[in-house]
């Protein structure tokens, strides 16, 4: 048990495996996420711009009185923007059209999220921007590492794999280790 | 008495500037009864903090209403519960919890890792005073709660929404949460003053960040539950400013949880570490001041007051302080090994925290972006729900699939095939739940779907794990399944604590999708007789009815229920009038099917002259997998935070051996 960690260390010190082996996993990792970002953007999109329902458009913006989603409300304010929505509906309106009379009248706080142009579109990025940054800046560093790793003598010189067997054995070690 | 009380708060005050500045001359200058002064002087000002809250918890039993603060948040109609909770209803009240949970905690701490790292402790004590030493000011100069006046005859009451079972735990459940962050902090802190940067305070600290990060989750769903029952709209989180002021610590600190794994295991992320607790305790300062300071017009800004600016002060030298002695200490905090493939056990921690804390700071952000479009352009902005939302969905979905790939994947480096072959029935399943709830309709939200796919995935991941180990430990010897389950837990109360803690944010996530998109609502006024049906169930409404009460008078809406035709009982929604606040507040009725984990949830809030209601029927499927959720986490953590002489020992001796092998 108490030489155990000393393997342990030495599987860290391993040489890196080359680039060409690690590379096709790092790019399905970043396949999936930005598979998974474009899905969650897509979603919302999904909702019709044509043919908004009041449901749709109540759950967008907020009544200026309570602070709340428009759907949530029943003051006095409310239920004239809802019978204006309703009305803007029925003669046609799309829903950014409905939208825009709506900020017109009760200025930008109307809206429950800000929009995704001018000064509104630096909230939607901001933190798009620093997840995809700070996960470029993980991929680049790992891959420094890698690189890098050839600074340090390795305990395991380069080019010498363990046997397959022993490999298998420290990995199961290992895992026994972490229970 | 009320000079009692700031006598006491005055004397804690100076004994902990006498702890702060002795405390740190003498880890300077390794001065040992000089530091065992200081850290006296710590446990006395807990002392002399005790005495300040009883003089208030007792001004407020005898509703002397000669204090300021006691007249401005109880009356003497007020039930005696909910006089104890005026204590933490108002500002000063609550500063004065924070500073004596700070005490509580900071003093158990200190004492009981005295041996483990005695190198650090001597900075421990100052950095913990120090950190009390603004709350106790604030307390002394600036929010005090012992300000006297001539007494009026009756106190102003208490805010009725207040006035809730819920509202007894939340706040105190939540500053536990809160004050709890500074304890990993300060070590962190105390470590890296001392440069004995191994891993020994992650050590000495990890259950008490496992405890506050456990109050506050708890305290979250209460608060959910809270809101839930009492503001009465059907739903149970409106990402306002002061929710958000919660989530955003326990995201930071459920981040570090899952980090220091990482850390104590292979000696990585080690300025990564230092950092996050760093993030969290300041998030935690920034949570206490949105909620206290009003700045951001919201409903839960309870108390309004000038203190705002001392608290961003506050929090902007202990953010310069901690990012300062990081750089300062960078040497010391080089990585003992290196991430060998982003395809890893250390990859996949590496990735939970990059969209953990992603959250988190968009979060901040979102709380943030309205002040600064009001400063920038002198526009005001609202970020709503379907701002976070959207952003839930981006970070949380990945998230929650990395939730059940993490535990499963091998640390060092897997491939692609080793992962297959250890994801195959996780993923077979997830694929045969999508399937099937695809059949059942459940891609009227695509989300949705894939919300539910991923956690059915996740939960076959913890199933299998759970069954492994179990068959591992019965084919060790175990006599029956059962012993060889409960010795699986006990050989490793951590690992298998954080899968039960996995499930419970599973249950969460279906309990919040299921509601969040796949209700239904309906609205109607009705008179006597007339019926309104929504989904499976019809109301039919029999009348108005009404009963006083000492503190509040009851109007109510009574509704028989049918469920599929057949009579299922009788609601009643309503509005109740509370005396001395002068405030009508929502009493909406929630019927709950356990079986289906839904709830028919009925508002009633204008009842009109001629006995019409105006009813709004909100049904929320799988809502009460949250509350079961809140529960399931509650076992997690205590599964994992159980003390384990074993594991600590174990730990203790790794981090030893890792630090001995450095400096080989």
């Amino acid at each position: 048990m108490d030489a155990l960690p000393v393997r342990l260390w030495a599987a860290h010190r391993r040489p890196a495996c080359p680039r060409h082996r690690a590379r096709p996993s790092a790019r399905t990792a970043r396949a999936i996420l930005v598979a998974l970002v474009a899905l969650a953007l897509a979603a919302p999109a999904l909702a019709s711009e044509r043919q908004p329902t009041p449901g749709e458009i109540e759950h967008e913006v907020m009544c200026p009185t309570c602070k709340t989603l428009l759907e949530l409300s029943h003051a006095p304010v409310a239920e004239r923007m809802r019978s204006f929505i309703r009305a803007r509906i029925a003669a046609g309106d799309t829903k950014s059209e409905i939208e825009t009379k709506l900020v017109a009248e009760f200025g930008e706080a109307v809206l429950a999220a800000p929009p995704r142009r001018g000064f509104g579109l630096l909230a939607w990025l901001l933190p798009l921007a620093g997840i995809l940054a700070a996960a470029s800046a993980i991929a680049l560093i790992a891959r420094r590492w890698r690189e890098g790793a050839g600074d340090q003598p390795p305990l395991v010189p380069e080019g010498v794999s363990l046997d397959p067997a022993l490999e298998r054995r420290l990995d199961e070690e290992l895992a026994r280790y972490d229970r | 008495m009320a000079l009692l009380g700031r006598a006491a708060l005055i004397v804690t005050l100076g004994l902990l500037l006498y702890a702060a500045a002795a405390g740190g001359y003498a880890a300077a200058r390794r001065h040992r009864r000089l530091e065992e002064s200081a850290r006296n002087a710590l446990v006395a000002a807990l002392g002399a903090t005790a005495v300040a809250a009883g003089v208030l918890v007792a001004a407020f039993l005898r509703h002397d209403f000669s204090l300021a603060y006691v007249a401005g948040h109880s009356s003497r109609q007020l039930p005696v519960a909910y006089t104890l909770a005026g204590f933490w209803s108002g500002q000063s009240g609550s500063l004065l919890l924070w500073l004596l949970i700070l005490l509580a905690m900071g003093s158990a701490a200190v004492l009981a890792n005295r041996r483990l790292v005695s190198g650090v402790l001597p900075w421990t004590v100052p950095v913990l005073a120090g950190i009390a030493c603004f709350f106790a000011f604030v307390c002394v100069a600036v929010s005090n709660p012992f300000e006297t006046q001539p007494a009026p005859v009756n106190g102003a009451g208490m805010n009725v929404s207040l006035q809730n079972p819920y509202m007894l735990a939340h706040p105190p459940l939540l500053y536990l949460g809160y004050v709890g962050l500074t304890i990993p902090f300060a070590f962190a802190m105390a470590a890296l003053l001392s440069g004995r940067t191994d891993e020994r305070w992650l050590i000495a600290t990890r259950r008490w960040t496992l405890i506050s990060w456990t109050f506050l989750g708890v305290a979250i769903l209460l608060g959910a539950k809270w809101a839930y029952e009492t503001i009465g709209w059907g739903g149970y989180y409106a990402w306002d400013p002061v929710e958000n002021a919660a989530l955003m610590p326990w995201l930071a600190a459920t981040a570090f949880l899952h980090s220091v794994m990482v850390q104590e295991k292979k000696g990585m992320l080690r300025v990564w570490n230092v950092s996050l607790v760093s993030l969290a305790f300041c998030l935690a300062l920034f949570g206490t001041f949105l909620t206290r300071s009003g700045v951001i017009n919201s409903i839960h800004s309870f108390a309004q007051s000038s203190i705002g600016a001392w608290f961003l002060g506050f929090i902007a030298v202990v953010a310069a302080g901690a990012t300062a002695l990081i750089v300062a200490r960078l040497p010391l905090l080089r990585a003992r090994a290196r991430l060998e493939s982003l395809l890893s056990r250390e990859a996949a921690f590496l990735y939970n925290n990059l969209l953990l804390v992603a959250f988190a700071l968009t979060v901040l952000w979102g709380v943030a972006f309205p002040l600064i479009s009001q400063a920038l352009r002198g526009i005001a902005m609202t970020v709503g729900p379907p701002y976070y939302n959207f952003f839930l969905r981006a970070f949380g979905l990945p998230l929650l699939l990395l939730m059940g790939i993490g535990p499963l994947i091998a640390w060092r480096r897997a491939s692609p095939r080793s992962l297959a072959r250890s994801l195959r029935w996780p993923l077979a399943v997830a694929l045969l739940t999508g399937g099937l709830l695809a059949a059942a309709g459940a891609g009227s939200s695509l989300p949705g779907l894939v919300a539910y796919t991923f956690s059915a995935f996740v939960l076959a991941g913890i199933v299998l794990e759970f069954v492994r180990g179990t068959r591992a430990r019965k084919a060790l010897g175990e006599q029956s399944w059962l012993s060889a389950f409960s010795s699986l837990l006990a050989r490793n109360r951590r690992r298998y604590g954080g899968y039960v803690s996995h499930a419970a944010v599973v249950l969460l996530a279906i309990g919040v999708v299921g509601s969040s998109v796949y209700g239904s609502s309906r609205t109607a006024r009705l008179q006597p007789g007339q019926a309104l049906s929504a989904g499976r169930y019809s109301l039919v409404y029999l009348g108005p009815s009404f009963r006083p009460g000492r503190n509040h008078d009851e109007l109510r809406a009574r509704l028989a229920v049918l469920e599929n035709g057949k009579p299922a009982g009788i609601v009643t929604p309503g509005r109740n009038r509370y005396h001395v606040e002068a405030f009508f507040a929502n009493a909406a009725a929630i019927r709950t099917d356990w079986l289906r984990a839904e709830d028919l949830f009925v508002i009633a809030d204008s009842f009109h002259r001629d006995g019409s209601v105006d009813l709004k029927v909100v049904i929320n499927p799988l809502v009460d997998l949250i509350w079961i959720g809140g529960l399931v986490f509650l076992v997690g953590s205590l599964v994992a935070i159980w003390p384990d002489a074993r594991e600590q020992r174990r730990l203790a001796r790794r981090a030893v051996q890792v630090e001995a092998l450095a400096h080989a």
